[in-house]
């Protein structure tokens, strides 16, 4: 009997810890419940729409997330970006394994997106 | 090529009087040469799980060494449903194209291609130049691209021939040689089959999911 509670117990605090981390992890919480999404309005990351591109690079930077490259709306590398806009492309090497996009126009964020496929990720 | 502007190639794998490619791509053959010479890659870049080198994973690049944007031609897992080692079959969704550098497939690929280009190609990223012209590779990968999004075929990360045979889908790799051997019979030669001897899963059920996606 004791070793059920200690059992149930264990469990229980795993499932705390999990539910706790989520809460304050953006990025797991994508991972467990929405892996693709997109804004165009609101904030992810600390980076909201309207904010300026630089500035909005220096809070991913501060999440760690210093992968960037940028490619033209319209070209094949964005064919779903509005020609004219610029979709920046911020890879997310951490285990969560993902990409972190915003689309610049006039040099602010008009739109944010995220894919996140995690760890165990193959791609053959 | 005869006057009506025809290949008149067969198709090695047996199944040309059903399907003519030609038409289905551009129906426009002579402008399938290659006026600015510009280079057809095949690229390749590791695949890792938790950090160790597992294979690899392969897509088309046309080098536009000459100007002109380049393309890319790669494919993997539906978006959203990720392929992982430990995927049920069909639980990744569809293989579809991943042109863009917002998924994590594309933007890899997208990174590779860059490192190539410049000559500096990253860690453990190789390729070999396809024996093909420019036009046929981009004419075969749209084929490709295009036959993926009319048609619903699963993603498998590691498809064998038990998987093929059931109808339980084809990975990147396997999309990949498909753009290479239609390239190759647009172009009129044997762009061949990888040489690195890198494991490489799908690639040889190119003619399986040809007959997929292809329209006869």
């Amino acid at each position: 009997m004791r070793f059920a509670w200690r059992g149930f117990a264990a469990i229980a605090a795993v499932a705390l810890l999990t539910a706790g981390w989520l809460a304050v992890d953006e990025r797991s919480r994508w991972l467990a419940m929405n892996r693709d999404g997109q804004l165009t309005k609101g904030c992810a990351l600390g980076v909201c729409v309207g904010d300026a591109r630089d500035e909005a690079l220096g809070t991913l930077r501060r999440h760690g997330l210093t992968d960037v490259l940028e490619v033209a709306g319209g070209s094949s590398e964005a064919p779903n970006v509005e020609a004219g806009r610029t979709l920046v492309s911020i890879r997310d090497n951490s285990w969560r394994n993902g990409v972190f996009s915003l689309e610049i126009a006039d040099g602010r964020v008009a739109a944010i997106s995220w894919s996140y496929v995690g760890p165990f990720y193959l791609d053959f | 090529m005869r006057q009506d502007r025809q290949f008149l190639q067969t198709d090695p794998v047996g199944y040309q009087e059903d399907l003519n490619l030609y038409a289905y791509v551009r129906n426009d053959p002579l402008n399938l040469l290659d006026p600015n010479g510009e280079r057809v890659l095949e690229v390749t870049r590791p695949v890792r799980f938790l950090g160790i080198r597992l294979g690899v994973h392969r897509f088309t690049l046309v080098d536009p060494d000459r100007g002109g944007p380049s393309r890319r031609f790669s494919f993997g897992p539906e978006r959203g449903n990720p392929g992982t080692a430990f995927s049920a079959v069909g639980d990744s969704g569809r293989l579809t194209s991943h042109p863009g550098v917002d998924t994590p497939t594309g933007r890899d690929d997208a990174r590779a291609a860059q490192g190539v280009l410049s000559g500096q190609p990253g860690r453990g990223v190789t390729f070999r130049e396809l024996d093909v012209t420019d036009d046929a590779a981009i004419a075969a990968g749209e084929a490709v691209e295009q036959g993926l999004a009319n048609t619903s075929v699963p993603y498998n990360v590691v498809p064998d021939g038990f998987d093929v045979a059931a109808g339980r889908g084809f990975n990147s790799n396997t999309a990949t040689q498909l753009v290479v051997d239609l390239a190759g019979e647009l172009s009129g030669t044997d762009p061949g089959t990888p040489t690195d001897n890198a494991y490489s899963p799908g690639t040889e059920y190119s003619d399986e999911l040809r007959r997929e996606i292809i329209p006869r």
